[in-house]
């Protein structure tokens, strides 16, 4: 069989990038649908998946995409998809089986401009909300945001390593620049990737019950064919799985869906801070728009200006402890991303009046111009 | 005194007894088709701890909550993408897809077919009650002409779809109908189901008394004794005959069953050829024997290279932008000089496109920027230096070329005009020379050979590595001549104005 992790240094795209990440975490099952910019991570999983023994399907559309990896997860295998705007918006329902049913699985939404068809080959960083919240229900989720190729591939080991840790479909938020731009990609020797596997049934079949959950909110996973005989239903459930349409089997379990995430926040959040000591302004960004954030770092501190930088690497949960904190000591945050306020919103929320918040948002299409940036630091500073 | 004993009733080992009793209504079919579908497994000789039932939405869809097996309740009209994932990536499961004719049919309708076309090894039972029962009796994509339902009010004027037909004409390996007034027939047929390999569709027309038979006038058993009644049993059904009307005769039996190489098979079949081992496994939980790595690996370098003692040191970002037509290898070009800054002189280069949606012809461009240091902003606005190939793509990007850049020409491709004076020119007759020595495709090597001649911020032995490992085998030599030409004249004094 052939190699998952082929070590060495390649100048790749985001999107390759993603693929070789996925292959190294352990994904051995594709299922896509194609759709700009985002098919070359299709195209690389059915070149690479035959030859570690993994299954690549292009499904009829990207609902079934979606449907099929969640039924994968729950076959063992590792899984994942990868789609756009409109692609993502038809994945929504499942996802939101997906994090009822606790099903560890990877989507990558290789971010374009929207709404609708849009901008198809061009960026975008507009579907920050709807990755959180897209699907109806109460819930929450994890999405990270890499801002180079070698973050693709190792966001997307992340990426793995969350949904099988907290099982939950984890989103990878790639923005169409980092999906096409070619950079020096480092794959590592496969003894020092850090993979995490989901915690199988500690007991067997018999009294199990599959959704009652240990001390960190998280149930053990066993998986069909392994004489469990799980029931897994996207009706509100008991421990046992069986549908319970009652108001308290629903306090139960949404209640520990929405704090699995939230009481461990403190576990997964994790965000980059340039700068932030003695800084007045703090940019906040994620992806794509961190780079030109540096960019004008670079700018402010010619002039003299103290800018700090916090950058999201994970998105969902928000580091809003750290937003708060920092709110009371700064005279500014400036949120800085493609779209007309999305984590703007957030930034606002935490800060809650202590100090100014500010978006520089376009809506679309390019990245921001670093001067324009810089003008707007300026106007506060 | 012999104390009496309660025994399980054999099918009991298949229910999960704690959930009975089930939501189905008096008079319902599904509870028939259930029963068959145990007694059917029990005698399959299965290992039912490999079997999986997936169902959708709706009253049918509870099945697979009543069954003691891995069992699952996905969302409307998904079951059969779902199941595809669970057969796909665990081949050793059976897996079932049982649901109704809404949720198959209509929502569905586009996963039915195709995975029927592709012939995936599913086991699809349809019990169809020509209505949406749990939602409260509306028309569907079944329902007879004229039959009324909560949305049919005045009779239905759609034409049902003929499952049958439909499922035999996608190329699904197995087709079926029964009535649930037939349960030693469904037995059979869902015995031969779970034996098939392929796609195989069974259709249960199932009464809905409640819903379905009240709305016209078949109130409880009327429904199920109507069907038995209709039904036609035949050994060789013709499938052109199976529509089905309020009062037409129902026609029932097998109308498909053929040896056709399943999804799982042709997919082995097809890989085995090409890759060494292959295995469906999904898991991880086999271990496999190792195989040569393809060749993919060698393409780019496997081990980061030496830091070259030339390695250039480039204090500001450099911006290159080379444009051409598509097909010119532009964007070759690009990789080649992003591979070498970026992977052999161990600096920083970002390399982006600009896409035209016309696949070949357009005017394209790549542009690359290298440092030594980090690159932030990953697009080219102010280039340093354009290469520009062709007439055309001079056209579009001109407005690109600012005061004090450098442009690198093919002399006899482009005319440069309305330029700044203090725009460097340095032009070479690329496709001339790539004709001279034998082909005009490798004119872009040849003004990459230039180029380096030209340009301090990349090394030679770099660019001459990253060209060895970007351009397919047994086109070495004629790469090389190629880039060994452009660059002796780069070598040799360029024209400047020319």
């Amino acid at each position: 069989m052939g190699k998952d992790v082929l070590t060495g240094t390649y100048f790749l795209t985001g999107n390759e990038a993603c693929a070789a990440g996925a292959l190294a975490a352990g994904c051995r099952f594709f299922a896509g649908y194609p759709i700009t910019p985002s098919s070359e991570i299709a195209e690389r999983m059915s070149i690479r998946l035959p030859q570690v023994g993994g299954v690549y399907i292009q499904m009829e559309d990207e609902i079934a995409s979606m449907a099929a990896i969640l039924g994968a997860s729950w076959a063992g295998a590792k899984s994942m998809t990868a789609t756009s705007g409109p692609g993502i918006s038809l994945m929504l329902e499942n996802i939101g089986l997906g994090v009822m049913t606790e099903t560890p699985c990877v989507v990558v939404n290789v971010m374009r401009g929207g709404p609708s068809t849009g901008l198809p080959t061009l960026v975008g960083q507009a579907d920050v909300m709807q990755a959180r919240w897209g699907s109806h229900g109460d819930y929450e989720i994890i999405a990270l945001s890499p801002s180079s190729p070698q973050e693709a591939f190792d966001y997307t080991i992340r990426a793995f390593n969350l949904a099988e840790t907290w099982r939950v479909p984890v989103i990878l938020l790639m923005d169409e620049v980092v999906g096409h731009m070619r950079e020096r990609v480092v794959i590592p020797e496969k003894k020092d990737i850090k993979v995490a596997n989901r915690r199988g049934p500690s007991e067997p079949p018999g009294k199990f019950k599959i959704f009652k959950s240990k001390k960190d909110l998280i149930p053990e996973m066993p998986v069909a064919g392994q004489g469990y005989a799980v029931h897994v239903t996207g009706l509100t459930h008991d421990e046992r799985g069986y549908p319970a349409i009652e108001w308290e089997a629903q306090e139960k379990l949404v209640s520990r869906l929405v704090q699995k995430i939230r009481l461990n926040s403190a576990k997964i959040a994790s965000w980059e801070e340039t700068g932030v000591e003695g800084a007045e302004i703090v940019l906040v960004s994620y992806g794509i728009s961190t780079r030109i954030c540096r960019a004008v770092r670079e700018m402010a501190r010619e002039k003299g200006i103290n800018l700090g930088l916090l950058r999201l690497e994970i998105i969902w949960p928000f580091p809003e402890k750290r937003v708060r904190e920092m709110a009371g000591r700064i005279k500014a945050f400036l949120t800085v991303e493609i779209n007309y306020g999305q984590i703007a919103l957030e930034v606002e929320r935490c800060a809650a009046g202590k100090c100014l918040t500010r978006l520089v948002g376009h809506g679309g299409g390019t990245v921001h111009d670093p001067k324009k940036v810089f003008q707007a630091v300026e106007e506060i500073a | 005194m012999i104390e009496p004993q309660i025994l399980d009733h054999p099918k009991d080992l298949l229910l999960r007894k704690e959930r009975i009793p089930h939501i189905w209504c008096p008079g319902c079919g599904l509870g028939s088709v259930l029963s068959a579908l145990m007694d059917a497994l029990r005698t399959s000789g299965l290992d039912l701890k490999n079997v999986a039932v997936v169902s959708g939405i709706g009253c049918t869809g509870r099945a697979a909550g009543y069954l003691n097996l891995d069992g699952f309740h996905t969302t409307h009209g998904r079951a059969i993408p779902y199941a595809t994932g669970l057969k796909l990536a665990n081949p050793d499961l059976t897996v079932i897809v049982f649901s109704g004719d809404g949720d198959l049919a209509a929502i569905g309708g586009n996963h039915l077919i195709h995975a029927a076309r592709r012939n995936v090894d599913l086991k699809v039972i349809c019990a169809n009650n020509f209505n949406y029962g749990m939602t409260g009796g509306q028309g569907g994509p079944t329902t007879p002409r004229l039959a009324r339902t909560t949305t049919t009010s005045y009779g239905n004027v759609e034409k049902p779809f003929n499952l049958v037909q439909l499922m035999a004409a996608c190329g699904a390996s197995y087709v079926a109908r029964w009535t649930s007034a037939h349960p030693h027939y469904m037995k059979i047929a869902m015995g031969e189901m779970l034996k098939k390999e392929g796609f195989s569709f069974l259709e249960v027309i199932a009464p809905c008394p409640t819903n379905f038979g009240r709305r016209n006038k078949l109130r409880d058993i009327k429904l199920l004794q109507r069907y038995l009644e209709q039904a036609v049993l035949e050994s060789q059904p013709d499938i052109a005959k199976a529509d089905i009307e309020l009062d037409s005769p129902i026609l029932c039996g097998k109308f498909v069953d053929l040896e056709r190489t399943s999804y799982l098979a042709a997919l082995r079949e097809a890989i085995s050829a090409k890759v060494k081992v292959y295995d469906f496994r999904g898991d991880g939980r086999v271990p496999l024997e190792e195989a040569p790595v393809k060749p993919a690996a060698a393409k780019a370098p496997g081990k980061p290279a030496e830091v070259p003692s030339e390695r250039p040191i480039i204090e500001r970002p450099v911006q290159i932008k080379l444009a051409g037509l598509g097909g010119q290898g532009i964007g070759l070009c690009g990789l080649i000089i992003g591979r070498a800054a970026a992977i052999f002189d161990h600096n920083q280069a970002v390399y982006t496109q600009e896409y035209s949606p016309e696949a070949r012809g357009g005017a394209s461009a790549s542009s690359i920027i290298v440092a030594s240091g980090q690159i932030h902003a990953p697009y080219v606005t102010e280039p340093d230096i354009m290469v520009v190939m062709a007439q055309g793509a001079y056209n579009k990007y001109q407005k690109d070329v600012r005061p004090g850049s450098r442009l690198i020409i093919d002399k006899d491709l482009v005319r440069p005009k309305d330029l700044p004076d203090s725009v460097r020119i340095q032009a070479i007759p690329a496709t001339r020379l790539a004709e001279e020595i034998g082909q005009k495709v490798v004119a872009n090597i040849v003004i990459l050979g230039f180029f380096t001649a030209l340009v301090p911020h990349i090394s030679l032995t770099a660019m001459q590595k990253a060209l060895k490992g970007s351009i397919p085998k047994g086109t070495e030599e004629l790469n090389l001549r190629a880039f060994e030409t452009g660059y002796d004249y780069g070598r040799g004094g360029t024209s400047d104005r020319a």
